[in-house]
């Protein structure tokens, strides 16, 4: 669907997206998660034609963006990070131009507006204008437009920046049913923690791409395995610390108080029946053993802390 | 607390700030002052004070009043010149009908005959001047041509030793003082439409004005907004081609236009009376080649500039440039030949003798009329094309 290799865009200060390759396969919600100005924006403008990259190559549905041809364009969306919205005109009037730029005929246009309209639950505001409705609405009526000649390739410039977690929420079961119905869904986002909804996360700092994999993975990237926290009635022991980083081979173990730990096991969910079998066989009395899922943001700084690491060194070793 | 110098320093923060703001868009910087100075020097190297007047003089052969016409035109300078002489009148109101000549004088054909019988000989100084200005300007150049030839018939009366007066067995006698002293008189004649007013005059020059500027703000405007608001990025992503944006455009702000035309011709005419001579059809023809050619400019201007205060601020500068070059103020004729193609450029130049043509003179405005609009319109539009073309381009 979208395949990139080694794309860069330079900008004069040095600035842009280095050496980036992309795969994103067909009816997935990929994330592209970064900071602030990593290069998320330039990086969906190559994507969409709207930019020429500097190197590399890029395909988007089998064709090279700045050559699209009408017919590639007519199954592509963007919704930019501007609205992008004509603040005079209705809801219904802002949806009808959308519809109209992107060739949908006057017959039988009126059942695409009702279903983009039902779909973002702006359902009543139709006749309002658009600086009557709110900013989330807004947000709304934007990804109505960019549904509205129901395109197969979705690029997503933040459209969660700047909205209320609850609508938030709702963008992103938005995104999985457009998913479910077949589409591919590119997301940027700044919030790391929204990376949990994607079905394949890349992450960039710095217009360099960090890593891309499924969130699972990437969280099992960052602590090394799956994370296991237990419990136990009685204050555990430096011998308990020492039999348990020797259980299911290697395993690492780090105190949180004095009753708790936690370990990072290859299989959380083979490594929790163990573990209860193994207090039990040392009359040990454990009163929890769960898998813990650390929250994304914790993923992704490990993940950027690790790269710039990597980095670093390489510098080093390079001047050295 | 707040210190006594703080109201200072929250109003510090504005100064800099508004000229930064300034300061980082050079071309409004440039539209703000440059393009006033240069139209003002160009005005000032063009305008010329003296309207030369191109004239035809119908006197027979050896005429010694169609000598002195020629005469006082050489000693006027440049403001007359006579480009022809003849005596076959259909010749001099051909030349004036094709713009050729400004005005056609007509030397009585039998001075002494005409004043012997106890009448002025008349000079008729036929012209197609719908200008009051420029009227009042003919009108004085008759005059002085007349009071020219009286000096010359008295002078030569005197040298012939022919007895002027009421004396007896004088050739003249009985003729009345005021004829003697002033044997010729002049009338002017515009050869085709009406004489209008002032107000009138102006009336045309104003709707195509006012229908000008609002078109080519407007178009100058859409495409910055579409900028502005992020849509042309939308229009890129889109299947939607350059042509397809401005085609939608055009129809758009035309049908604006034609609404705002039908209402400024509707009031002009049927509201403050001013004359509608010629056909509805033909003014409809030239009122739509203005507001194309208008939009065309709006859209070229709209490619160059980067923000609403620059498109407004070319609009403005478009329309001071008008006011002095499409003979909106002053004749065409008062410019120098070397500046005369800044008017060419202009629309409301076209449509305004368009109008004037229409309304005032009832006829269909030539073909070159007509054609500039329309060169002007299929031009501009050709090169808003380009430039938006460029514009939505991958960058």
């Amino acid at each position: 669907m979208v395949a990139a290799r080694a794309l860069s865009k330079v900008f004069k200060d040095d600035t842009g997206v280095h050496e980036l390759d992309l795969t994103i396969p067909p009816g997935t919600i990929f994330g592209f998660v970064g900071p602030s100005g990593s290069g998320k924006t330039t990086t969906v403008r190559m994507l969409t034609g709207l930019t020429r990259p500097t190197s590399g190559s890029v395909e988007v549905l089998g064709s090279v963006p700045t050559r699209f041809s009408s017919t590639t364009k007519s199954r592509i969306g963007y919704l930019p990070q501007l609205s992008a919205l004509y603040p005079q005109l209705t809801v219904r009037q802002n949806l009808t131009f959308a519809a109209s730029i992107a060739g949908l005929p006057w017959l039988g246009r009126s059942a695409a507006l009702r279903r983009v309209i039902e779909f973002v639950e702006l359902g009543g505001s139709e006749s309002k204008t658009v600086t009557e409705i709110s900013g989330g609405m807004q947000r709304r009526l934007g990804l109505a437009a960019t549904l509205v000649h129901d395109p197969e390739l979705l690029f997503l410039d933040e459209p969660t920046a700047g909205i209320d977690p609850v609508l938030r929420r709702k963008f992103w079961d938005h995104f999985a049913e457009m998913r479910d119905e077949g589409r591919t869904v590119f997301v940027t986002t700044q919030y790391v923690g929204e990376a949990e909804y994607c079905d394949l996360v890349a992450l960039i700092v710095g217009g360099r791409l960090v890593m891309m994999d499924t969130p699972e993975a990437l969280r099992r990237a960052a602590s090394g395995g799956d994370l296991v926290r237990v419990r136990f009635a009685t204050v555990h022991g430096p011998e308990t610390i020492e039999e348990l980083s020797r259980f299911d081979g290697d395993t690492r173990v780090r105190p949180l108080d004095e009753r708790s730990l936690e370990l990072v096991v290859p299989d959380a969910a083979r490594a929790i029946p163990d573990l209860v079998s193994w207090a039990q066989e040392r009359g040990l009395d454990l009163e929890e053993a769960e898998e813990h899922r650390p929250p994304f943001d914790d993923v992704f700084v490990t993940l950027v802390e690790r790269a710039r690491d990597v980095e670093t060194s390489m510098e080093m070793t390079g001047a050295k | 607390m707040q210190s006594r110098v703080a109201p200072v320093v929250r109003a510090g923060a504005f100064v800099r700030k508004e000229i930064v703001e300034v300061v980082r868009q050079p071309r409004l910087l440039a539209s703000l002052v440059l393009g006033p100075f240069l139209i003002l020097l160009l005005f000032g190297v063009g305008y010329q004070a003296v309207r030369p007047l191109d004239m035809y003089v119908v006197a027979s052969e050896d005429d010694f009043l169609g000598q002195a016409v020629i005469d006082w035109a050489e000693d006027s300078g440049q403001a007359v010149t006579v480009v022809g002489t003849g005596s076959d009148e259909a010749e001099g109101l051909r030349l004036l009908e094709s713009g050729d000549v400004d005005a056609v004088i007509v030397v009585p054909p039998s001075p002494l005959e005409t004043i012997q019988q106890n009448e002025k000989a008349e000079f008729l100084v036929i012209h197609d001047e719908l200008d009051p200005f420029e009227r009042t300007a003919i009108d004085f150049f008759a005059r002085t041509s007349v009071d020219q030839a009286n000096d010359r018939l008295l002078s030569e009366l005197a040298e012939e030793g022919i007895e002027i007066g009421m004396s007896e067995g004088s050739e003249y006698e009985g003729i009345d003082t005021e004829v003697l002293v002033a044997p010729f008189s002049a009338s002017t004649e515009q050869v085709q439409g009406i004489s209008v007013d002032v107000t009138s005059y102006y009336a045309p020059a104003v709707i195509v004005l006012l229908l000008q500027h609002a078109a080519l703000t407007f178009a100058a405007l859409s495409l910055v907004r579409e900028r502005y608001l992020g849509t042309a990025d939308l229009f890129r992503v889109a299947p939607l081609t350059a042509g397809e944006t401005l085609w939608g455009k055009y129809i758009g702000h035309f049908a604006i236009g034609g609404v705002l035309a039908a209402v400024l011709v509707g009031a002009s005419v049927f509201a403050l009376g001013v004359p509608m001579e010629g056909s509805w059809w033909q003014l409809g023809v030239s009122v739509a080649g203005v507001i194309v050619a208008s939009l065309g400019w709006g859209m070229v201007l709209s490619s160059l500039v980067d923000t609403d205060a620059q498109a407004v601020q070319a609009s403005m500068i478009a329309l001071l440039v008008s006011i002095f070059f499409s003979g909106f103020m002053l004749s065409l004729d008062r410019l120098a030949p070397m500046v005369r193609p800044v008017a060419w450029l202009i629309p409301a130049t076209h449509g305004i003798a368009a109008l004037q043509d229409v309304m005032f003179r009832g006829i269909q405005p030539s073909l070159v009329t007509w054609g500039s609009l329309a060169a002007l319109a299929v031009g501009l539009a050709a090169i808003a094309y380009l430039g938006l073309r460029r514009r939505m381009r991958a960058t």
